[in-house]
Protein backbone atom coordinates (compact mmCIF):
# COMPACT_ATOMS: atom_id res chain seq x y z
CA UNK A 1 0.00 0.00 0.00
CA UNK A 2 2.91 2.29 0.72
CA UNK A 3 3.79 2.68 -2.92
CA UNK A 4 0.28 3.81 -3.75
CA UNK A 5 0.31 6.29 -0.91
CA UNK A 6 3.71 7.44 -2.10
CA UNK A 7 2.38 7.92 -5.60
CA UNK A 8 -0.61 9.82 -4.26
CA UNK A 9 1.58 12.06 -2.13
CA UNK A 10 3.78 12.75 -5.11
CA UNK A 11 0.84 13.77 -7.24
CA UNK A 12 -0.50 16.08 -4.53
CA UNK A 13 2.91 17.62 -3.98
CA UNK A 14 3.63 18.03 -7.70
CA UNK A 15 0.14 18.51 -9.06
CA UNK A 16 1.29 21.08 -11.62
CA UNK A 17 3.84 18.74 -13.13
CA UNK A 18 1.41 15.84 -13.02
CA UNK A 19 -1.41 17.61 -14.81
CA UNK A 20 0.96 19.08 -17.35
CA UNK A 21 2.18 15.55 -18.10
CA UNK A 22 -1.41 14.31 -18.43
CA UNK A 23 -2.18 17.20 -20.76
CA UNK A 24 0.82 16.51 -22.98
CA UNK A 25 0.05 12.79 -23.00
CA UNK A 26 -3.53 13.40 -24.06
CA UNK A 27 -2.60 16.04 -26.62
CA UNK A 28 -0.08 13.71 -28.20
CA UNK A 29 -2.54 10.82 -28.29
CA UNK A 30 -5.51 12.79 -29.58
CA UNK A 31 -3.48 14.54 -32.25
CA UNK A 32 -1.87 11.33 -33.38
CA UNK A 33 -5.24 9.64 -33.60
CA UNK A 34 -6.87 12.53 -35.43
CA UNK A 35 -4.07 12.90 -37.95
CA UNK A 36 -4.04 9.15 -38.53
CA UNK A 37 -7.81 9.18 -39.04
CA UNK A 38 -7.68 12.10 -41.45
CA UNK A 39 -5.03 10.34 -43.52
CA UNK A 40 -6.11 6.74 -43.27
CA UNK A 41 -9.89 6.86 -43.55
CA UNK A 42 -9.81 8.46 -47.03
CA UNK A 43 -6.89 6.21 -47.98
CA UNK A 44 -8.79 3.13 -46.82
CA UNK A 45 -11.85 4.19 -48.80
CA UNK A 46 -9.70 4.77 -51.86
CA UNK A 47 -8.12 1.33 -51.51
CA UNK A 48 -11.54 -0.28 -51.20
CA UNK A 49 -12.71 1.41 -54.40
CA UNK A 50 -9.56 1.14 -56.49
CA UNK A 51 -8.35 -2.39 -56.24
CA UNK A 52 -4.97 -1.70 -57.85
CA UNK A 53 -4.08 0.62 -54.96
CA UNK A 54 -4.77 -1.99 -52.33
CA UNK A 55 -1.59 -4.04 -52.74
CA UNK A 56 1.00 -1.27 -52.45
CA UNK A 57 -0.73 0.78 -49.75
CA UNK A 58 -1.77 -2.11 -47.55
CA UNK A 59 1.69 -3.64 -47.90
CA UNK A 60 3.34 -0.42 -46.84
CA UNK A 61 1.20 0.01 -43.75
CA UNK A 62 1.29 -3.62 -42.79
CA UNK A 63 5.06 -3.55 -42.78
CA UNK A 64 4.87 -0.50 -40.51
CA UNK A 65 2.81 -2.59 -38.17
CA UNK A 66 5.55 -5.15 -37.75
CA UNK A 67 7.99 -2.55 -36.41
CA UNK A 68 7.66 -2.30 -32.60
CA UNK A 69 6.67 1.10 -31.23
CA UNK A 70 9.99 1.68 -29.53
CA UNK A 71 11.84 0.95 -32.74
CA UNK A 72 9.74 3.54 -34.55
CA UNK A 73 10.76 6.10 -31.97
CA UNK A 74 14.39 5.15 -32.27
CA UNK A 75 14.26 5.43 -36.04
CA UNK A 76 12.62 8.85 -35.86
CA UNK A 77 15.18 10.16 -33.38
CA UNK A 78 18.12 10.64 -35.76
CA UNK A 79 15.82 12.09 -38.41
CA UNK A 80 13.81 14.56 -36.39
CA UNK A 81 15.68 14.91 -33.15
CA UNK A 82 13.89 15.09 -29.83
CA UNK A 83 10.73 16.74 -28.62
CA UNK A 84 7.00 16.81 -29.18
CA UNK A 85 6.98 16.75 -33.00
CA UNK A 86 8.96 13.55 -33.57
CA UNK A 87 6.95 11.84 -30.86
CA UNK A 88 3.77 12.89 -32.64
CA UNK A 89 5.02 11.58 -35.97
CA UNK A 90 5.97 8.25 -34.45
CA UNK A 91 2.62 7.87 -32.73
CA UNK A 92 0.74 8.84 -35.85
CA UNK A 93 2.55 6.13 -37.79
CA UNK A 94 1.56 3.67 -35.10
CA UNK A 95 -2.07 4.70 -35.24
CA UNK A 96 -2.35 4.33 -39.00
CA UNK A 97 -2.46 0.59 -39.76
CA UNK A 98 -5.52 -0.40 -37.70
CA UNK A 99 -7.55 2.54 -38.99
CA UNK A 100 -6.51 1.96 -42.58
CA UNK A 101 -7.13 -1.76 -42.56
CA UNK A 102 -10.45 -1.55 -40.76
CA UNK A 103 -11.71 1.23 -43.00
CA UNK A 104 -10.78 -0.87 -46.00
CA UNK A 105 -12.49 -3.95 -44.62
CA UNK A 106 -15.52 -1.96 -43.56
CA UNK A 107 -16.04 -0.65 -47.08
CA UNK A 108 -15.19 -3.92 -48.81
CA UNK A 109 -17.65 -5.70 -46.56
CA UNK A 110 -20.65 -3.76 -47.81
CA UNK A 111 -23.02 -5.94 -49.80
CA UNK A 112 -22.65 -4.90 -53.49
CA UNK A 113 -26.42 -5.16 -53.96
CA UNK A 114 -26.90 -2.38 -51.39
CA UNK A 115 -24.64 -0.10 -53.39
CA UNK A 116 -26.38 -1.10 -56.60
CA UNK A 117 -29.80 -0.37 -55.12
CA UNK A 118 -28.65 2.99 -53.79
CA UNK A 119 -27.14 4.17 -57.04
CA UNK A 120 -30.04 2.65 -58.95
CA UNK A 121 -32.38 4.87 -56.96
CA UNK A 122 -30.37 7.88 -58.03
CA UNK A 123 -27.97 8.58 -55.18
CA UNK A 124 -24.85 10.42 -56.29
CA UNK A 125 -21.42 9.24 -55.09
CA UNK A 126 -21.24 11.77 -52.26
CA UNK A 127 -24.65 10.99 -50.89
CA UNK A 128 -23.93 7.29 -51.23
CA UNK A 129 -20.80 7.74 -49.15
CA UNK A 130 -22.49 9.82 -46.48
CA UNK A 131 -25.81 8.03 -46.15
CA UNK A 132 -24.93 4.45 -46.94
CA UNK A 133 -21.27 3.52 -47.08
CA UNK A 134 -19.92 5.40 -44.07
CA UNK A 135 -22.71 4.30 -41.70
CA UNK A 136 -22.35 0.69 -42.85
CA UNK A 137 -18.57 0.71 -42.54
CA UNK A 138 -18.72 2.61 -39.24
CA UNK A 139 -18.70 -0.33 -36.80
CA UNK A 140 -15.50 -1.76 -38.26
CA UNK A 141 -13.96 1.63 -38.77
CA UNK A 142 -14.62 2.55 -35.14
CA UNK A 143 -13.19 -0.71 -33.95
CA UNK A 144 -10.00 0.20 -35.83
CA UNK A 145 -10.02 3.58 -34.11
CA UNK A 146 -10.39 1.81 -30.79
CA UNK A 147 -7.36 -0.38 -31.41
CA UNK A 148 -5.36 2.64 -32.52
CA UNK A 149 -6.46 4.72 -29.56
CA UNK A 150 -5.43 2.12 -27.01
CA UNK A 151 -2.15 1.53 -28.80
CA UNK A 152 -1.39 5.24 -29.03
CA UNK A 153 -2.27 6.03 -25.42
CA UNK A 154 -0.05 3.21 -24.25
CA UNK A 155 2.78 4.03 -26.63
CA UNK A 156 2.68 7.73 -25.88
CA UNK A 157 4.51 6.64 -22.72
CA UNK A 158 7.51 5.97 -24.90
CA UNK A 159 7.49 9.54 -26.14
CA UNK A 160 9.32 10.46 -22.96
CA UNK A 161 12.32 8.54 -24.26
CA UNK A 162 12.78 11.09 -27.00
CA UNK A 163 11.88 14.04 -24.84
CA UNK A 164 8.29 14.27 -25.98
CA UNK A 165 6.99 14.61 -22.43
CA UNK A 166 3.84 13.03 -21.13
CA UNK A 167 3.21 10.50 -18.39
CA UNK A 168 6.12 8.39 -19.56
CA UNK A 169 8.46 10.91 -17.94
CA UNK A 170 7.43 9.65 -14.50
CA UNK A 171 7.96 6.07 -15.53
CA UNK A 172 11.45 6.74 -16.84
CA UNK A 173 12.38 8.71 -13.77
CA UNK A 174 10.86 6.08 -11.49
CA UNK A 175 12.84 3.39 -13.24
CA UNK A 176 16.01 5.45 -13.11
CA UNK A 177 15.69 6.19 -9.41
CA UNK A 178 14.36 2.77 -8.47
CA UNK A 179 11.30 4.55 -7.10
CA UNK A 180 8.34 2.31 -7.67
CA UNK A 181 5.86 4.89 -6.40
CA UNK A 182 7.04 7.41 -8.99
CA UNK A 183 6.71 4.78 -11.69
CA UNK A 184 3.09 4.30 -10.66
CA UNK A 185 2.42 8.02 -11.01
CA UNK A 186 2.96 7.48 -14.72
CA UNK A 187 1.75 3.92 -15.20
CA UNK A 188 -1.61 4.04 -13.42
CA UNK A 189 -3.02 7.04 -15.30
CA UNK A 190 -1.80 5.56 -18.60
CA UNK A 191 -3.58 2.31 -17.85
CA UNK A 192 -6.68 4.24 -16.85
CA UNK A 193 -6.60 6.33 -20.04
CA UNK A 194 -6.15 3.23 -22.17
CA UNK A 195 -9.12 1.54 -20.51
CA UNK A 196 -11.24 4.67 -20.83
CA UNK A 197 -10.52 5.02 -24.54
CA UNK A 198 -11.30 1.35 -25.04
CA UNK A 199 -14.62 1.74 -23.24
CA UNK A 200 -15.40 5.01 -25.00
CA UNK A 201 -14.86 3.67 -28.51
CA UNK A 202 -16.57 0.39 -27.70
CA UNK A 203 -19.61 2.42 -26.68
CA UNK A 204 -19.68 4.42 -29.91
CA UNK A 205 -19.12 1.26 -31.89
CA UNK A 206 -22.08 -0.40 -30.19
CA UNK A 207 -24.27 2.59 -30.93
CA UNK A 208 -23.23 2.52 -34.59
CA UNK A 209 -24.06 -1.16 -34.97
CA UNK A 210 -27.29 -1.14 -32.97
CA UNK A 211 -29.34 -2.03 -36.04
CA UNK A 212 -27.50 -5.36 -36.30
CA UNK A 213 -28.76 -6.56 -32.94
CA UNK A 214 -32.45 -5.71 -33.05
CA UNK B 1 -53.18 6.25 -77.96
CA UNK B 2 -50.32 4.80 -76.03
CA UNK B 3 -47.01 6.60 -75.89
CA UNK B 4 -43.63 4.99 -76.13
CA UNK B 5 -42.35 4.66 -72.58
CA UNK B 6 -39.04 3.05 -73.48
CA UNK B 7 -37.53 2.86 -76.93
CA UNK B 8 -34.39 0.96 -77.91
CA UNK B 9 -32.89 1.96 -81.25
CA UNK B 10 -30.17 -0.31 -82.56
CA UNK B 11 -28.82 -0.78 -79.07
CA UNK B 12 -26.02 -3.24 -78.45
CA UNK B 13 -23.65 -3.94 -75.62
CA UNK B 14 -20.23 -5.52 -75.76
CA UNK B 15 -18.38 -5.54 -72.47
CA UNK B 16 -14.73 -4.52 -72.54
CA UNK B 17 -12.54 -7.49 -73.42
CA UNK B 18 -15.58 -9.66 -74.21
CA UNK B 19 -15.32 -11.75 -77.38
CA UNK B 20 -18.92 -11.20 -78.45
CA UNK B 21 -21.74 -8.83 -77.59
CA UNK B 22 -23.85 -9.60 -74.53
CA UNK B 23 -26.73 -7.87 -76.27
CA UNK B 24 -26.75 -7.80 -80.08
CA UNK B 25 -28.22 -4.87 -81.94
CA UNK B 26 -31.73 -4.52 -80.64
CA UNK B 27 -34.63 -2.21 -81.40
CA UNK B 28 -37.84 -2.39 -79.45
CA UNK B 29 -40.61 -0.28 -77.98
CA UNK B 30 -42.23 -0.66 -74.60
CA UNK B 31 -45.59 1.14 -74.73
CA UNK B 32 -46.67 3.25 -71.79
CA UNK B 33 -48.63 1.35 -69.18
CA UNK B 34 -47.58 -2.06 -70.42
CA UNK B 35 -46.03 -4.83 -68.39
CA UNK B 36 -43.24 -6.37 -70.43
CA UNK B 37 -41.39 -9.42 -69.16
CA UNK B 38 -37.97 -10.49 -70.39
CA UNK B 39 -37.52 -14.25 -70.44
CA UNK B 40 -34.48 -16.31 -71.24
CA UNK B 41 -31.87 -18.69 -69.93
CA UNK B 42 -29.08 -17.61 -67.61
CA UNK B 43 -26.48 -15.42 -69.28
CA UNK B 44 -28.57 -14.53 -72.32
CA UNK B 45 -28.35 -10.81 -71.60
CA UNK B 46 -31.63 -10.04 -69.79
CA UNK B 47 -30.00 -8.08 -67.02
CA UNK B 48 -27.75 -6.26 -69.46
CA UNK B 49 -30.76 -5.22 -71.55
CA UNK B 50 -32.59 -3.99 -68.45
CA UNK B 51 -29.72 -2.13 -66.85
CA UNK B 52 -29.03 -0.12 -69.95
CA UNK B 53 -32.32 1.69 -69.38
CA UNK B 54 -31.17 3.33 -66.15
CA UNK B 55 -27.59 3.54 -67.32
CA UNK B 56 -26.12 1.15 -64.79
CA UNK B 57 -24.71 -0.31 -67.99
CA UNK B 58 -23.90 2.04 -70.86
CA UNK B 59 -24.77 0.73 -74.33
CA UNK B 60 -21.92 0.29 -76.76
CA UNK B 61 -24.04 1.47 -79.67
CA UNK B 62 -27.49 2.86 -80.23
CA UNK B 63 -29.88 5.09 -78.37
CA UNK B 64 -32.38 4.46 -75.62
CA UNK B 65 -35.10 6.99 -75.01
CA UNK B 66 -37.61 7.26 -72.22
CA UNK B 67 -40.82 9.07 -73.14
CA UNK B 68 -39.16 10.33 -76.26
CA UNK B 69 -36.11 11.71 -74.53
CA UNK B 70 -32.61 10.31 -74.99
CA UNK B 71 -31.56 8.98 -71.58
CA UNK B 72 -28.15 10.57 -72.01
CA UNK B 73 -29.70 14.02 -72.08
CA UNK B 74 -30.50 14.09 -68.34
CA UNK B 75 -27.99 13.72 -65.52
CA UNK B 76 -27.76 10.07 -64.57
CA UNK B 77 -28.90 10.60 -60.97
CA UNK B 78 -32.00 12.46 -62.13
CA UNK B 79 -32.78 9.76 -64.67
CA UNK B 80 -32.56 7.09 -61.99
CA UNK B 81 -34.69 9.04 -59.54
CA UNK B 82 -37.43 9.00 -62.16
CA UNK B 83 -37.20 5.25 -62.84
CA UNK B 84 -37.99 2.68 -60.16
CA UNK B 85 -35.45 -0.11 -59.76
CA UNK B 86 -35.97 -3.41 -57.97
CA UNK B 87 -33.42 -6.23 -57.80
CA UNK B 88 -33.49 -9.83 -56.67
CA UNK B 89 -31.20 -9.23 -53.69
CA UNK B 90 -33.57 -6.40 -52.70
CA UNK B 91 -30.66 -4.31 -51.39
CA UNK B 92 -32.50 -2.64 -48.52
CA UNK B 93 -30.33 -0.40 -46.39
CA UNK B 94 -29.82 -2.44 -43.21
CA UNK B 95 -29.04 0.54 -40.97
CA UNK B 96 -32.23 2.39 -41.88
CA UNK B 97 -35.78 1.64 -40.78
CA UNK B 98 -38.42 0.46 -43.24
CA UNK B 99 -39.86 3.96 -43.25
CA UNK B 100 -36.47 5.53 -43.98
CA UNK B 101 -35.77 2.96 -46.68
CA UNK B 102 -39.00 3.78 -48.47
CA UNK B 103 -38.33 7.50 -48.11
CA UNK B 104 -34.97 7.25 -49.90
CA UNK B 105 -35.95 8.95 -53.15
CA UNK B 106 -38.24 11.58 -51.52
CA UNK B 107 -35.30 12.45 -49.27
CA UNK B 108 -32.93 12.75 -52.22
CA UNK B 109 -35.50 14.97 -53.91
CA UNK B 110 -35.85 17.03 -50.74
CA UNK B 111 -39.58 16.61 -50.28
CA UNK B 112 -41.30 18.19 -47.29
CA UNK B 113 -41.57 15.87 -44.30
CA UNK B 114 -45.36 15.83 -44.36
CA UNK B 115 -45.46 14.86 -48.00
CA UNK B 116 -42.83 12.15 -47.51
CA UNK B 117 -44.61 10.72 -44.48
CA UNK B 118 -47.91 10.59 -46.36
CA UNK B 119 -46.23 8.90 -49.30
CA UNK B 120 -44.67 6.28 -47.03
CA UNK B 121 -48.05 5.56 -45.41
CA UNK B 122 -49.72 5.30 -48.79
CA UNK B 123 -47.05 2.97 -50.20
CA UNK B 124 -46.98 0.69 -47.18
CA UNK B 125 -50.72 0.24 -47.53
CA UNK B 126 -50.35 -0.30 -51.28
CA UNK B 127 -47.85 -3.12 -50.90
CA UNK B 128 -49.75 -4.60 -47.95
CA UNK B 129 -47.26 -3.93 -45.19
CA UNK B 130 -48.69 -3.37 -41.71
CA UNK B 131 -48.25 0.17 -40.50
CA UNK B 132 -46.36 -0.87 -37.36
CA UNK B 133 -43.49 -2.15 -39.53
CA UNK B 134 -42.40 1.41 -40.18
CA UNK B 135 -39.93 1.55 -37.32
CA UNK B 136 -38.53 -1.94 -37.88
CA UNK B 137 -35.23 -2.68 -39.58
CA UNK B 138 -34.97 -4.78 -42.76
CA UNK B 139 -33.52 -7.83 -41.08
CA UNK B 140 -36.59 -8.10 -38.88
CA UNK B 141 -38.70 -8.83 -41.97
CA UNK B 142 -39.13 -12.00 -44.02
CA UNK B 143 -37.78 -12.19 -47.57
CA UNK B 144 -41.19 -11.58 -49.09
CA UNK B 145 -41.86 -8.60 -46.85
CA UNK B 146 -38.44 -7.19 -47.64
CA UNK B 147 -39.23 -7.29 -51.34
CA UNK B 148 -42.51 -5.49 -50.66
CA UNK B 149 -40.42 -2.76 -49.07
CA UNK B 150 -38.12 -2.89 -52.10
CA UNK B 151 -41.09 -2.28 -54.39
CA UNK B 152 -42.46 0.50 -52.20
CA UNK B 153 -39.04 2.14 -52.13
CA UNK B 154 -38.78 1.97 -55.91
CA UNK B 155 -42.17 3.62 -56.30
CA UNK B 156 -41.69 6.42 -53.78
CA UNK B 157 -40.61 9.00 -56.31
CA UNK B 158 -43.71 8.32 -58.45
CA UNK B 159 -41.74 6.86 -61.35
CA UNK B 160 -43.72 6.13 -64.49
CA UNK B 161 -41.38 3.25 -65.24
CA UNK B 162 -40.23 0.37 -63.06
CA UNK B 163 -37.27 -1.84 -63.91
CA UNK B 164 -37.25 -5.15 -62.09
CA UNK B 165 -34.53 -7.79 -62.23
CA UNK B 166 -35.89 -11.13 -61.03
CA UNK B 167 -37.52 -9.43 -58.04
CA UNK B 168 -39.26 -12.60 -56.89
CA UNK B 169 -36.48 -15.00 -57.86
CA UNK B 170 -35.33 -15.74 -54.32
CA UNK B 171 -38.76 -16.08 -52.78
CA UNK B 172 -40.61 -19.32 -52.01
CA UNK B 173 -43.36 -20.40 -54.40
CA UNK B 174 -46.36 -19.59 -52.25
CA UNK B 175 -45.15 -16.15 -51.23
CA UNK B 176 -44.09 -15.50 -54.80
CA UNK B 177 -47.56 -16.17 -56.17
CA UNK B 178 -49.03 -13.72 -53.69
CA UNK B 179 -46.42 -11.10 -54.54
CA UNK B 180 -47.02 -11.56 -58.26
CA UNK B 181 -50.77 -11.14 -57.88
CA UNK B 182 -50.41 -8.11 -55.62
CA UNK B 183 -47.84 -6.45 -57.81
CA UNK B 184 -49.76 -7.07 -61.02
CA UNK B 185 -52.84 -5.40 -59.58
CA UNK B 186 -50.77 -2.46 -58.32
CA UNK B 187 -49.29 -2.07 -61.78
CA UNK B 188 -52.71 -2.13 -63.43
CA UNK B 189 -54.23 0.22 -60.91
CA UNK B 190 -51.49 2.80 -61.23
CA UNK B 191 -50.79 2.28 -64.93
CA UNK B 192 -47.05 1.91 -64.41
CA UNK B 193 -44.84 0.76 -67.26
CA UNK B 194 -42.88 -2.26 -66.11
CA UNK B 195 -39.88 -4.01 -67.61
CA UNK B 196 -39.45 -7.23 -65.68
CA UNK B 197 -36.67 -9.82 -66.00
CA UNK B 198 -37.38 -13.42 -65.08
CA UNK B 199 -36.20 -16.85 -66.07
CA UNK B 200 -39.46 -18.43 -64.99
CA UNK B 201 -41.69 -19.12 -68.01
CA UNK B 202 -44.82 -19.17 -65.93
CA UNK B 203 -44.00 -15.86 -64.28
CA UNK B 204 -43.21 -14.23 -67.62
CA UNK B 205 -46.55 -15.33 -69.06
CA UNK B 206 -48.63 -14.62 -66.01
CA UNK B 207 -47.38 -11.09 -65.44
CA UNK B 208 -46.56 -9.88 -68.90
CA UNK B 209 -48.92 -8.16 -71.29
CA UNK B 210 -46.11 -8.77 -73.67
CA UNK B 211 -42.99 -10.82 -73.29
CA UNK B 212 -39.51 -10.65 -74.74
CA UNK B 213 -37.89 -14.02 -75.27
CA UNK B 214 -34.11 -13.76 -75.45
CA UNK B 215 -31.35 -16.14 -76.38
CA UNK B 216 -27.63 -15.40 -76.54
CA UNK B 217 -28.09 -11.67 -76.64
CA UNK B 218 -30.79 -11.48 -79.28
CA UNK B 219 -34.53 -11.12 -79.02
CA UNK B 220 -36.21 -14.22 -80.41
CA UNK B 221 -39.77 -13.04 -80.04
CA UNK B 222 -41.55 -10.02 -78.61
CA UNK B 223 -45.26 -10.60 -78.38
CA UNK B 224 -48.16 -11.34 -76.07
CA UNK B 225 -47.78 -14.45 -73.95
CA UNK B 226 -50.59 -16.04 -75.86
CA UNK B 227 -48.97 -15.43 -79.21
CA UNK B 228 -45.64 -16.67 -77.93
CA UNK B 229 -47.31 -19.75 -76.59
CA UNK B 230 -49.43 -20.49 -79.64
CA UNK B 231 -47.13 -19.22 -82.37
CA UNK B 232 -43.55 -19.52 -81.18
CA UNK B 233 -41.37 -17.76 -83.73
CA UNK B 234 -38.71 -20.45 -83.83
CA UNK B 235 -37.38 -23.68 -82.44
CA UNK B 236 -35.72 -22.00 -79.48
CA UNK B 237 -38.87 -20.29 -78.30
CA UNK B 238 -41.01 -23.36 -78.63
CA UNK B 239 -38.48 -25.46 -76.75
CA UNK B 240 -38.23 -22.90 -74.01
CA UNK B 241 -41.98 -22.63 -73.65
CA UNK B 242 -42.63 -26.33 -73.85
CA UNK B 243 -39.86 -27.05 -71.45
CA UNK B 244 -42.35 -25.92 -68.90
CA UNK B 245 -45.14 -28.07 -70.38
CA UNK B 246 -47.57 -25.22 -70.46
CA UNK B 247 -49.55 -26.65 -73.34
CA UNK B 248 -49.62 -29.94 -71.60
CA UNK B 249 -50.86 -28.27 -68.48
CA UNK B 250 -53.54 -26.46 -70.43
CA UNK B 251 -54.60 -29.66 -72.13
CA UNK B 252 -55.01 -31.29 -68.75
CA UNK B 253 -57.25 -28.58 -67.31
CA UNK B 254 -61.02 -28.60 -67.85
CA UNK B 255 -63.00 -25.52 -68.72
CA UNK B 256 -65.65 -26.39 -66.12
CA UNK B 257 -63.09 -26.23 -63.32
CA UNK B 258 -61.70 -22.84 -64.23
CA UNK B 259 -64.64 -20.83 -65.58
CA UNK B 260 -66.05 -17.82 -63.78
CA UNK B 261 -69.61 -16.54 -63.54
CA UNK B 262 -71.23 -15.18 -66.68
CA UNK B 263 -71.62 -11.43 -66.95
CA UNK B 264 -75.06 -9.99 -66.15
CA UNK B 265 -75.71 -8.63 -69.63
CA UNK B 266 -76.96 -11.10 -72.24
CA UNK B 267 -74.27 -13.04 -74.04
CA UNK B 268 -73.67 -11.95 -77.61
CA UNK B 269 -74.66 -14.47 -80.23
CA UNK B 270 -71.27 -14.22 -81.90
CA UNK B 271 -69.44 -15.45 -78.80
CA UNK B 272 -68.17 -18.98 -79.38
CA UNK B 273 -69.09 -21.75 -76.98
CA UNK B 274 -67.13 -24.58 -75.42
CA UNK B 275 -68.15 -27.53 -73.24
CA UNK B 276 -67.39 -27.83 -69.53
CA UNK B 277 -65.43 -30.94 -70.31
CA UNK B 278 -63.25 -29.25 -72.96
CA UNK B 279 -59.61 -28.68 -72.13
CA UNK B 280 -58.21 -25.19 -71.70
CA UNK B 281 -56.09 -25.88 -74.74
CA UNK B 282 -59.26 -26.15 -76.79
CA UNK B 283 -60.52 -22.98 -75.15
CA UNK B 284 -57.31 -21.22 -76.11
CA UNK B 285 -57.58 -22.37 -79.69
CA UNK B 286 -61.18 -21.19 -79.85
CA UNK B 287 -60.25 -17.82 -78.40
CA UNK B 288 -57.48 -17.39 -80.92
CA UNK B 289 -59.43 -18.61 -83.92
CA UNK B 290 -62.34 -16.30 -83.27
CA UNK B 291 -60.25 -13.45 -81.91
CA UNK B 292 -62.68 -12.74 -79.07
CA UNK B 293 -62.05 -11.60 -75.50
CA UNK B 294 -63.93 -14.54 -73.95
CA UNK B 295 -65.82 -17.75 -74.62
CA UNK B 296 -68.98 -19.05 -73.03
CA UNK B 297 -68.82 -22.40 -71.29
CA UNK B 298 -71.94 -24.52 -71.63
CA UNK B 299 -72.89 -27.70 -69.83
CA UNK B 300 -73.80 -30.98 -71.47
CA UNK B 301 -77.39 -29.86 -71.97
CA UNK B 302 -76.25 -26.76 -73.85
CA UNK B 303 -77.03 -24.16 -71.16
CA UNK B 304 -74.42 -21.40 -70.63
CA UNK B 305 -72.92 -21.84 -67.15
CA UNK B 306 -69.80 -19.73 -67.17
CA UNK B 307 -67.17 -17.89 -69.15
CA UNK B 308 -63.42 -17.95 -69.71
CA UNK B 309 -61.27 -14.99 -70.80
CA UNK B 310 -57.80 -14.77 -72.27
CA UNK B 311 -56.77 -13.05 -69.07
CA UNK B 312 -57.85 -16.04 -67.03
CA UNK B 313 -55.96 -18.44 -69.22
CA UNK B 314 -52.88 -16.34 -68.82
CA UNK B 315 -53.26 -16.14 -65.08
CA UNK B 316 -54.64 -19.60 -64.60
CA UNK B 317 -51.95 -21.64 -66.22
CA UNK B 318 -50.05 -23.91 -63.93
CA UNK B 319 -52.60 -23.68 -61.14
N1 LIG C 1 -19.85 -6.42 -66.11
C1 LIG C 1 -19.66 -7.37 -67.03
N2 LIG C 1 -18.46 -7.54 -67.61
C2 LIG C 1 -18.26 -8.49 -68.55
N3 LIG C 1 -19.21 -9.35 -68.97
C3 LIG C 1 -20.43 -9.25 -68.43
C4 LIG C 1 -20.72 -8.26 -67.43
N4 LIG C 1 -22.02 -8.39 -67.07
C5 LIG C 1 -22.50 -9.41 -67.81
N5 LIG C 1 -21.56 -9.93 -68.62
C6 LIG C 1 -21.75 -11.03 -69.57
O1 LIG C 1 -22.83 -10.71 -70.41
C7 LIG C 1 -23.64 -11.84 -70.64
C8 LIG C 1 -25.07 -11.54 -70.27
O2 LIG C 1 -25.14 -11.30 -68.87
P1 LIG C 1 -26.49 -10.92 -68.14
O3 LIG C 1 -26.15 -10.65 -66.73
O4 LIG C 1 -27.17 -9.85 -68.89
O5 LIG C 1 -27.32 -12.27 -68.25
P2 LIG C 1 -28.73 -12.63 -67.64
O6 LIG C 1 -29.60 -13.03 -68.77
O7 LIG C 1 -29.22 -11.55 -66.77
O8 LIG C 1 -28.39 -13.92 -66.79
P3 LIG C 1 -28.97 -14.41 -65.39
O9 LIG C 1 -30.29 -15.04 -65.65
O10 LIG C 1 -27.96 -15.41 -64.92
O11 LIG C 1 -29.06 -13.22 -64.50
C9 LIG C 1 -23.04 -12.98 -69.86
O12 LIG C 1 -22.28 -13.76 -70.74
C10 LIG C 1 -22.15 -12.30 -68.85
O13 LIG C 1 -21.02 -13.09 -68.57
MG1 LIG D 1 -29.56 -11.39 -64.67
Amino acid sequence: MNVFLGAYDYIVANSDRFWEAVRVHLTLSVYALLIAAVICIPLGILCAKKQWLTGPIMGLFNSLRVIPSLAVLVIILPIMGTGFAPALVALTLLACPPILINTYMGFRGIEPSIIEAASGLGMGPRMLLRKIELPLAAPLLLSGMKTSAVEVVASATLAAFIGGGGLGTFIINGLGMYKFSLLLVGALPVALLAILSEIGFAGIERAASKYQRL
Amino acid sequence: MSKEAIKFEQVSKTFPKAAKPSVHETSLIVPQGSFVTILGASGCGKTTLLKMVNRIIEPTTGTISVFGKDIRSTPVTELRQSIGYVIQQVGLFPHLTIEQNIATVPNILGWERRKTAEKVDYLMKLVHLPENYKKLYPRQLSGGQQQRVGIARAMAGDPAILLMDEPFGAIDAITRTKLQDDFKSIQQELGKTVLFVTHDVEEAMKLGDRMIVMNEGTIQQYDTPLAVMSKPSNEFVSTLIQADDLFQQLSLMRAGEHMTALPQEPVGADIPRVQTGDSLKTVLQTLLQHNVPYVVVENSSGEPVGQLTLEQLKLGNGK
